[in-house]
């Protein structure tokens, strides 16, 4: 694989064991990598994975089988490389998408937005923090009159543009955001989209996006995954993966973004992809950066 | 043209609130037709709900119709009591909410729940109601319904849950439906198909449907016309066409602007500026004013008519008025191309 991997995981399982009959395999055998400042979009229908996979290369669970490398280094597993793991903690931020459930309450809008400057192991100053948090608040368009406020008195547009001011005001390498529009108007989404698509090319981090509405990614990404059933069955760069896509689920749930455009909706043939259909056990580069599982 | 099956005049909404009266719904003039499929689309706040939820007298007792009439299969139902709602509720209207989980008792088997509306309605005996819930599970689309009549709800998908919401909605042939995001909680397959089953089922039934989201996409696929409300009030009314294709209102430009699914190709989101109003002290002129970049003065002083564009395309801006200025819209969508050009 190429070397300018920011996050390699490879054979990651993630299991959840119910009870002695049931385990839950959220993550069955991933094997890719993220690279250096790329846009990467991770789709998949409700239930297949996604936001699992945020959460374990996050660190917020630990894998049940495979490795998880950041920068190169094991980050993942007992064997993990502690100074790495530290690294990544400090690199690496993530936006979720229920800001309510993301934000404390208690604490404000300012608060919220200077706490990640705890973990830093050399912290500006409170000056350049202030400054740096004006900056942020009007990068993310908003007045500093917010910046006394609860996160009670905002609205669910204002709280996402708090939850992102959050996230980058430490400025990762490495952005995870877990459906960040899902919740909110459209109007609001768009907002949203064009902050992220400018902070992203301002910055210039590596962004992995997590959504459910393939527009989105479409809009925004480099490089999309597909994922079903825990597992990626496809993976190329944006253009081609919409324009020649080629697992039968790819097809299907391409086939059924909706497009705002009533006569094309009323001629729309929409594919069906039984997801009982058996899953290929290879992961294959078929074309140039086009992967499959077959 | 038959009676149509829901008709607002005038309606007015209000909620009673400590820091004073906010005003939901701001005058709403509206008629459905037997078999019509009408989409109620804007954002979030905008009376979408509350002005389905007046019709089925389903608000908090804060709130109040300030003016105007509502009436549904031609009866005046404005001020009727609950006992008197309750023979409306499923009989005439019915309503699918976007959570199914919430909505269907989790302790009781699907087919229970169904038979359960059909007898509040109709005085049928048990196993007529059974036969009765077995054909509406096939009717939206459940196969193997005897496996699955006595079956609780968890066992379901979400899809399929929220198919047995609409067979009880579906229980006693109501005229009218009200959808109040019932497909934004699924993923876009299952979404699909349950908008189509909506449109096989007004085919075969005639039912009107008044389906309310904000996922143009959907309101793509499904809607005969559309409404777009704003700030309580219908802003630009006409068929699906007529909107998507030639929208008129500086709101319907923004929305349809703000889409990603149509800026792929131009890698450009022209999102609305600001947030809506509040609604609790509402500005005098077009609500819409604030954020919208061709504002006339007009505008901040006087609350635009509705403008008639043809028979039946509407819309309220100044913008129509034949003394303002001639303003392009910044953007148009070519009927089947699935993406917009900057004009």
């Amino acid at each position: 694989m190429d070397k300018n991997l920011i996050l390699e995981v490879r054979d990651l399982k993630q299991h959840f064991r119910i009870n002695d009959r049931l385990t839950i395999k959220a993550i069955d055998g991933m094997t890719f990598g993220i690279r250096q400042g790329e846009v990467f979009g991770l789709v998949g229908e409700s239930g297949c994975g996604k936001s699992t996979f945020a959460r374990a290369v996050t660190g917020i669970y630990r894998p049940t089988e495979g490795e998880i490398f950041y920068r190169g280094a094991l980050v993942s597993g007992k064997k993990a490389d502690a100074n790495a793991v530290r690294q990544r903690q400090i690199e690496m931020q993530t936006v979720f998408q229920d800001s309510a459930a993301a934000l404390n309450p208690r604490m404000t809008v300012e608060e919220i937005i200077l706490e990640p400057f705890r973990i830093l192991p050399n912290r500006p100053d409170a000056q350049t923090q202030q400054a740096m948090l004006r900056q942020m608040m009007e990068n993310v368009g908003m007045a500093p009159s917010f910046l006394q406020k609860h996160p009670g008195e905002i609205s669910g547009g204002q709280r996402q543009r708090v939850a992102i001011a959050r996230s980058l005001i430490t400025d990762p390498a490495f952005v995870v955001a877990d459906e960040p529009v899902a919740s909110l108007d459209i109007s609001i989404q768009a907002q949203i989209i064009s902050l992220f698509q400018h902070v992203q090319k301002e910055h210039g981090f590596t962004f992995l996006l997590i959504a459910h509405d393939l527009s989105v990614v479409r809009f925004i990404c480099d490089r999309v995954g597909v994922m079903l059933h825990g597992k990626l069955v496809e993976m190329a760069p944006t253009k081609e993966l919409f324009s020649n896509p080629l697992h039968p689920y790819t097809q299907a749930l391409l086939s059924a973004i909706h497009v705002p455009d009533p006569v094309y909706e009323r001629n729309k043939k929409i594919l069906e992809y039984d997801t009982k259909t058996p899953l290929g056990g290879t992961f294959e580069e078929i074309a140039k950066d086009h992967w499959l599982l077959k | 043209m038959s009676e149509p099956v829901l008709e607002l005049k005038d309606l007015a909404v209000s909620f009673r609130t400590p820091k004073g009266e906010v005003e939901a719904v701001r005058g709403v003039d509206l008629a459905v037709n037997e078999g019509e499929i009408l989409c109620l689309v804007g954002e979030s706040g905008c009376g979408k709900t509350v002005l389905c939820q007046s019709v089925m007298h389903l608000l908090p007792k804060y709130s109040f119709v300030k003016h105007g009439s509502m009436s549904v299969c031609g009866e005046d139902i404005t001020h009727y009591s609950e006992r008197q709602m309750r023979h409306i509720r499923g009989r005439n209207c019915s309503m699918v909410f976007q959570d199914p989980l919430t909505t269907l008792n989790p302790t009781i088997p699907i087919g229970k729940q169904i038979m359960e509306a059909i007898r509040k309605q109709e005085k049928v005996s048990r196993e007529e109601a059974s036969d009765r819930a077995m054909e509406l599970l096939d009717l939206v689309g459940i196969e193997g319904a005897a496996h699955r009549f006595s079956l609780q709800p968890h066992f379901f998908s979400g899809g399929m849950r929220q198919r047995c919401v609409l067979a009880i909605a579906l229980a006693s042939n109501p005229k009218l439906l009200f959808a109040d995001e019932a497909t934004t909680a699924l993923d876009v397959t299952v979404e699909a198909k349950i908008l189509d089953l909506l449109r096989e089922i007004r085919q075969k039934t005639g039912i009107a449907i008044v389906f309310i989201s904000h996922d143009l996409g959907a309101v793509a696929r499904i809607a005969d016309r559309v409404a777009v409300m704003y700030a309580g009030r219908i802003v630009e009314i006409g068929t699906a066409d007529e909107i998507f294709y030639d929208p008129r209102h500086p709101y319907t430009w923004g929305l349809l602007s703000s889409l990603p699914a149509l800026a792929a190709e131009s890698g450009e989101l022209r999102p609305i500026p600001g947030m809506p109003p509040s609604l609790l002290d509402p500005p005098p002129g077009d609500a819409f004013a604030e954020r919208n970049e061709y504002a006339l003065a007009i505008d901040y002083e006087k609350m635009p008519p509705m403008f008639p564009v043809s028979d039946t395309h509407f819309a309220a801006t100044w913008l129509l008025d034949p003394r303002a200025p001639r303003v392009e819209p910044p953007i148009r969508l070519k009927a089947g191309s699935g993406k917009w050009t900057k004009t």
